[in-house]
């Protein structure tokens, strides 16, 4: 099968760009193509589940600080996030990749793989409109419209329909790799689905 | 085993199919690398529901069905065989509290009781969910008479000695199960076997 495998991320999450980093390894060794999708854990965690944030959560959070640079330096991903605690409101970057998505998949993978690898290996903080822009600009999409796309109710509404539609296929947690139909939760679970290629499953 | 080695904390409850694959990996790995390993027990239901205020992760929306799926995989991914005892649900009490009491006599000999009703609960199927089950589990594979063992479950300072291993762990910043600690460093899951391993053999954790 040559299906892609898809990469469920949250822009706040710190653990999607070494998660990105670690499936395009094994994506490239089995001549897979990565698909990004979004997923929003406010949604997922906080509505659906009913939990706290990770990082509010007593012993996890503490335990997140220490590990999150740990999985950076596992991967050989730079660590230099935009904000310290990790809160940031992504609806801008999330907008903005839904609005890109609808006109051509492969530039808007582009320029979501730059929001985050400047959001969290750059110090740039992509929720801000100004500090995305250059990425969705640099993928080749028009400033005007590209200002005008995180207010624009469709845009909204198209985001909200893929958070919904994910919480109803069962993701929950960023990143999320589905190949073949089986759902993989976590950026430490790469090695498995590399076995799980290889073997065709189990 | 050189003297500079400090052993691999592995922290543990029996009711985690988790920490019955972790204690059989982090075994296997330690051994390779010349470290042992000492077993802590602790209790989930504490960490989690009380200090946590967190449901069960069966009893959590999508999260629950999730870690069913992911329990299958991982028995297979390991190449251990899942045959639980009835649903899988083991209330822990009995089965830890044995462990604990073994463990204040002899590490040893506690590890293998350890290893051993793991083994019985998550790959045989044998019933270690009372204190007569786990009494009699105790007698058929230790030896250990079983009136003892009834006497060690109910006993204060066994109890005492329990409670102060969850706070250990509360204290070290383990919340889950299995979670391996390693020269100080704490790791949580099964997933990050592969980064203890690099770990061990480099001494650090840089790609």
């Amino acid at each position: 099968m040559t299906d892609p495998i898809e990469f469920h991320f949250d822009f706040i999450s710190p653990y999607a760009l070494p998660g990105l980093v670690a499936i395009d390894r094994v994506a490239a060794k089995h001549g897979r193509r990565i698909e990004m999708h979004p997923m929003m854990l406010g949604i997922s965690v906080g509505k659906a589940m009913g939990l706290p944030a990770l990082i509010d959560t007593p012993l996890k959070g503490d335990y997140l600080m220490m590990d999150v640079p740990r999985a950076y330096r596992f991967h050989g991903v730079p660590f230099k996030p935009a904000v310290e605690r990790f809160m940031t409101n992504p609806l801008i970057p999330h907008r903005l990749f839904c609005w890109m998505l609808a006109q051509d998949r492969e530039r808007a993978e582009q320029a979501a793989r730059a929001m985050l690898a400047a959001n969290w290996s750059e110090g740039s903080d992509v929720s801000k409109l100004e500090n995305a822009l250059p990425h969705v600009l640099a993928a080749g999409f028009g400033e005007a419209e590209a200002r005008a796309a995180p207010d624009d109710p469709a845009v909204k509404e198209d985001l909200k329909r893929r958070c919904e539609t994910s919480i109803e296929r069962g993701i929950f947690g960023s990143p999320t790799f589905i190949v073949d139909g089986e759902m993989f939760w976590g950026s430490d679970r790469t090695h498995i689905i590399d076995r799980w290629l290889e073997t065709g499953g189990w | 085993m050189t003297e500079d080695k400090t052993p691999i904390e592995f922290w543990f409850d029996f009711l985690s199919p988790f920490g019955y694959l972790g204690s059989i990996q982090i075994e296997k790995l330690a051994a390779e690398h010349g470290r042992d390993v000492v077993w802590r027990p602790t209790l989930l239901g504490v960490m989690v529901m009380n200090v946590m205020k967190l449901p069960a992760v069966p009893a959590t929306p999508l999260k629950g069905p999730y870690s069913g799926r992911e329990r299958n995989r991982l028995f297979g991914y390991f190449g251990v065989t899942l045959n639980p005892h009835g649903d899988g649900n083991l209330p822990p009490l009995p089965a830890i509290r044995t462990f604990t009491w073994l463990n204040m006599r002899d590490p040893a000999l506690a590890k293998q009781y350890g290893q051993a009703l793991y083994r019985a609960h998550w790959s045989e199927a044998t019933d270690v969910t009372t204190p007569e089950a786990v009494a009699a589990f105790a007698h058929d594979h230790f030896g250990l008479a079983q009136d003892e063992v009834f006497a060690a479950i109910d006993d204060p300072a066994v109890k005492d000695a329990l409670k102060a291993s969850v706070g250990a762990a509360l204290e070290a910043g383990v919340f889950g199960v299995p979670t391996f600690v390693i020269d100080g460093e704490r790791f949580w899951g099964n997933e990050r076997l592969p980064m203890i391993e690099r770990l061990l053999v480099t001494g650090t954790l840089e790609a």
